[in-house]
């Protein structure tokens, strides 16, 4: 997975600045797989637990 | 980096003795006949570079058919099996050598060890070799990869060249984002949100709850739609203000009952209380044969144990265990001590200590045996005590309806839609369960009972006789029998009892108004939890639906990379197509993905009507011609070396023999591109005449040349340099020389006498050379034979016994020279062996023994 790296910075130019999608391919920065899926659940279990916004009864996404 | 030397022994065509060619020219070409070992020499490269070979990857077949494969057949079991090439960086050499250890064998791989100047190394990276991924990881283009391109299916092919273009580790952050996207969509649902689902479905309660999933919620909130809820269900009596939802939970719940005995009372015809007894599914037959035989077993061990004691001395026996605990009685060596129970001075003596020793310690095998009769019996007791509770748990309360109200409960049944003869017959199942019930209890009291008084007995050290634990062996059986019986029977019961709740539910729901309401009930009950569950799953979607928009931009974005990449090769591959078919109207055009994925990459191809005319865009695979989709896997080929830096790749016949008139473009065009970019190249061909266009087109640059021969196969094949007169020599006499006739060892000796003639003269020349002499050459010595050379070789001798070789060969081969009488081949044999020999020890000392 040490091929990633180039890859990634490449990758990276493609997806929008601070979007979801940039979020994610940060987490491919690892050499091993396990850690990969590690981080991306973190990431997205991270989304889930955003706060929930008290004014309108929603999950400020 | 260059490869300075490729050295080669055992590997498939060639034999023990190592083959060798040195690499002096960037151009280096290897012609053979077929089957003479020169694709050999190719998958030699390979297998040293990778440790395995395309070919048992790629072609058809299935593994097992490689056992064997790499191994010479007609080896010795010791002999080494290995390619070897010496790496030059700058003027430092360094020893890349693969050795096998285990060929192929059924479907295991082949197993070897790689080494750089000894030192063992993972893999070739690490002595700076650039691989590509599997299956065409080296930079070797042989016969069956040639056309691996265009003959792969459409996911090997794109897997073929997202590995070139580097691009493999994108589908898999890709596959990472959608696996994870399918893992968190297949989660199940809650059961909590399936029952708002539920209670929302119901016209009454639709308003209220049909938007409460999808969004958070704050527990007051939800709080009062549920109660609001429990409002329409059942009105409060009075309005008082705001109601808890506990409140008007219970409210809900007793109407429920209510309305629901009151018209048809069908959980009256169940005892939820069976299902859930460890009876209803245990295995009895083995449970209770395994019980009978623990008692019947630990009793009688107990029995003996029993029958092998005194009376007096079990009673006394905690007593004496306590006594014998005490220190002084514990650690009394000789003389007479007090009697710690009774405290009569002096009256216990050292023996006598040992003695009451020697009898706790036969009456501690009582108690143990004990204890294990007591197991056995106390699971007697439970099992008596557990199916006890089982029978009476099988009988439901309609068991005790009066006659009225089972004629009511029929009338209801036939009302509700139902037959009110299955009412009839299910409450006539129930008396037999509830007389079946009584007959087991009394089996199973008989069992308590029994097992009871025989634990107090063993408490008494009782005794028992055979007869008696027979007999409550057979009474377990009979509750066992009883149990199966009962369970059978309940379980009809239920059967007929859940057809007809099928029949009548809805019904029941609508008749009496009820429809959502226990849904509705264990939302209330349960509020906390369904907050929970409603915010996890509020918070779960979005995230979910962030994800996937992640991985929307990031399949863009792999898109993005892989068009760029794929646009980049694409010229690549045109560049190399125009060099080997530069005149054609059919061009290759471009690889692209297929439709808006980028699971699937075509390869197509421009078909102009004239040379200044547009093409037409096809699918390469369908529309060019055999000789076509040759070069447009050689065209892949020689871009992808190019896009990873190949330094030196290996063609074996690079161009099919049915495409002769495309050798000058190949031998011109090609060739020259790779090697102005710096690429060592070794060509491998049958064809003689691409062998000579290469010679000839690259002459500036002294292309190295070499013949393959496979002569003997036990010996392998011989790489011979073209031009080197010695070896070719030596090779003619090798064919000849164990002949029985005359004339073939005559031809031998003479073929022997030239080589040696051949051998004397770069002998003397590098001799010279070394000294200091560049001048000399072996034309100094034109028409010089054999016995003018020896003396001169005989001054540069690299050892003492070298100018007595000299000489034998000299008086040997001289004979075969004349009329008389040939040399004998064990003669000529030795002759061949010391030529090799001497020529073997001078190239060790550094000296140059090629004469081209």
């Amino acid at each position: 997975m040490s091929a990633l790296v180039p890859n990634l910075n490449e990758l990276r130019g493609h997806v929008p600045a601070d979007s979801p999608g940039e979020q994610a391919v940060l987490c491919f920065d690892s050499d091993n797989i396990a850690d990969v899926r590690t981080s991306l659940r973190k990431l997205v279990d991270g989304w889930a637990d955003l706060p929930v916004d008290e004014k309108d009864g929603g999950i400020t996404s | 980096m260059k490869i300075a030397y490729v050295e080669i022994a055992g590997f498939r065509s060639y034999g023990a003795a190592s083959q060798r060619i040195d690499l002096t020219s960037a151009l280096t070409v290897v012609h053979a006949d077929n089957s003479q070992g020169k694709s050999s020499f190719a998958e030699a490269v390979e297998f040293l570079y990778t440790g395995s070979t395309s070919r048992r990857a790629i072609t058809g077949g299935s593994p097992s058919e490689f056992q064997n494969a790499l191994r010479n057949a007609h080896l010795a079991s010791t002999d080494l099996v290995y390619a070897e090439a010496g790496i030059l960086r700058g003027t430092e050499m360094q020893i890349l050598r693969r050795t096998l250890t285990k060929d192929y064998a059924g479907a295991s791989e082949c197993e070897s060890t790689l080494t750089l100047d000894g030192v063992p190394i993972p893999t070739v990276a690490d002595a700076g070799i650039v691989l590509s991924d599997p299956p065409l990881a080296a930079p070797i283009l042989l016969e069956h990869t040639l056309r691996y391109v265009v003959a792969a299916k459409p996911g090997d092919r794109s897997e073929y060249f997202k590995a070139i273009l580097e691009v493999s580790d994108l589908d898999l952050i890709r596959a990472e984002l959608a696996d994870l996207v399918r893992e968190r969509e297949a989660v199940p649902r809650s059961a909590i949100l399936d029952g708002i689902d539920t209670v929302a479905s119901v016209p009454q309660f639709s308003k209220l709850l049909s938007s409460v999933v999808g969004k958070s919620w704050k527990r007051s909130d939800l709080e009062s739609v549920l109660v609001a809820a429990c409002s329409v269900a059942v009105p409060p009596e009075t309005k008082s203000g705001a109601e808890s939802a506990a409140i008007a939970g219970e409210r809900v719940r007793s109407e429920y009952d209510r309305r629901r005995a009151l018209l048809f009372p069908i959980d009256e015809l169940e005892n939820s209380r069976a299902i859930a007894s460890p009876m209803e599914n245990l295995d009895l037959e083995p449970f209770v044969d395994e019980l009978c035989i623990g008692v019947i077993d630990s009793v009688s061990s107990y029995q003996s144990a029993v029958d092998g004691v005194d009376d007096e001395m079990a009673r006394l026996l905690p007593l004496l265990e306590m006594a014998l605990q005490v220190p002084s009685v514990r650690d009394a060596v000789d003389g007479h001590i007090d009697c710690p129970v009774c405290a009569t001075p002096g009256s216990l003596s050292a023996e006598r200590i040992a003695e009451i020793r020697q009898q706790v310690l036969a009456n501690s095998s009582l108690a143990a045996a004990a204890e294990l009769a007591n197991a056995a019996l106390r699971k007697y007791l439970q099992f008596g005590q557990e199916t006890a509770e089982y029978f009476s748990s099988c009988v439901p309360t309609a068991a005790s309806w009066s006659e009225e109200t089972i004629e009511r409960v029929e009338q209801s049944a036939q009302e509700l839609g139902a037959d009110a003869a299955a009412v009839a017959i299910i409450v006539g199942s129930i008396a037999g369960l509830k007389d079946g019930s009584e007959l087991g209890l009394t089996a199973s009291t008989a069992l308590v009972t029994e097992a009871q008084e025989f634990l107090s007995r063993v408490k008494q050290v009782g005794s028992f006789t055979k007869g008696e634990l027979e007999g409550l062996a057979d009474k377990a059986r009979r509750v066992s029998a009883a149990t199966d019986s009962m369970r059978a029977a309940r379980r009809e019961v239920a059967a007929d009892v859940h057809l007809l709740k099928a029949v009548v539910a809805s019904q029941l729901d609508s008749g009496s108004a009820t429809a959502g309401w226990t849904a509705l009930i264990d939302l209330v009950e349960g509020l906390d939890l369904v907050v929970a569950a409603l915010n996890a799953d509020r918070a779960n979607g979005l995230a979910t639906s962030k994800l996937k928009k992640a991985l929307r931009e990031v399949t863009a974005a792999i898109q993005a990379v892989l068009d760029k990449r794929l646009l980049s090769m694409g010229e690549e591959i045109g560049k190399w197509w125009r060099l080997l078919r530069p005149d054609e109207l059919t061009t290759f055009e471009q690889i692209t993905r297929r439709g808006a994925g980028s699971r699937f990459l075509d390869v197509t191809a421009a078909l102009a009507p004239d040379a200044a005319g547009p093409g037409v865009i096809l699918n390469a695979l369908a529309v060019l011609s055999n000789s076509q989709l040759n070069a447009l896997g050689l065209a892949t080929f020689l871009a992808r070396s190019q896009i990873l830096g190949t330094p030196l790749i290996v063609l074996d016949d690079p161009v099919p023999g049915s495409d002769r008139e495309h050798r000058a473009t190949f031998a011109s065009g090609v060739v020259e591109a790779l090697l102005a970019d710096d690429i060592q190249v070794i060509v491998a061909t049958h064809d003689s005449e691409l062998a000579r266009h290469l010679a000839v087109i690259h002459q500036h640059r002294s292309p190295d040349r070499f013949e393959a021969y496979l002569l003997d196969p036990r010996e392998g094949t011989t790489l011979v340099r073209t031009g080197d007169d010695f070896e070719k020599y030596l090779l003619e006499a090798k064919g000849q020389m164990h002949s029985p006739l005359r004339e073939n060892r005559r031809a031998a000796g003479n073929s022997l006498r030239v080589a040696t003639e051949r051998l004397a003269k770069l002998v003397i020349v590098a001799g010279r050379v070394q000294a200091g002499d560049s001048s000399a050459s072996i034309g100094d010595y034109a028409g010089k034979n054999l016995r003018d050379l020896g003396p001169l070789a005989a001054e540069h001798v690299v050892k003492p016994n070298e100018p007595g070789q000299w000489t034998m060969l000299a008086r040997i081969l001289n004979e075969a020279d004349h009329d008389g009488e040939p040399p004998m081949s064990a003669d000529l044999v030795n002759a061949h062996h010391t030529l090799r020999a001497i020529k073997k020890q001078h190239q060790a000392i550094g000296r140059k023994m090629s004469d081209i």
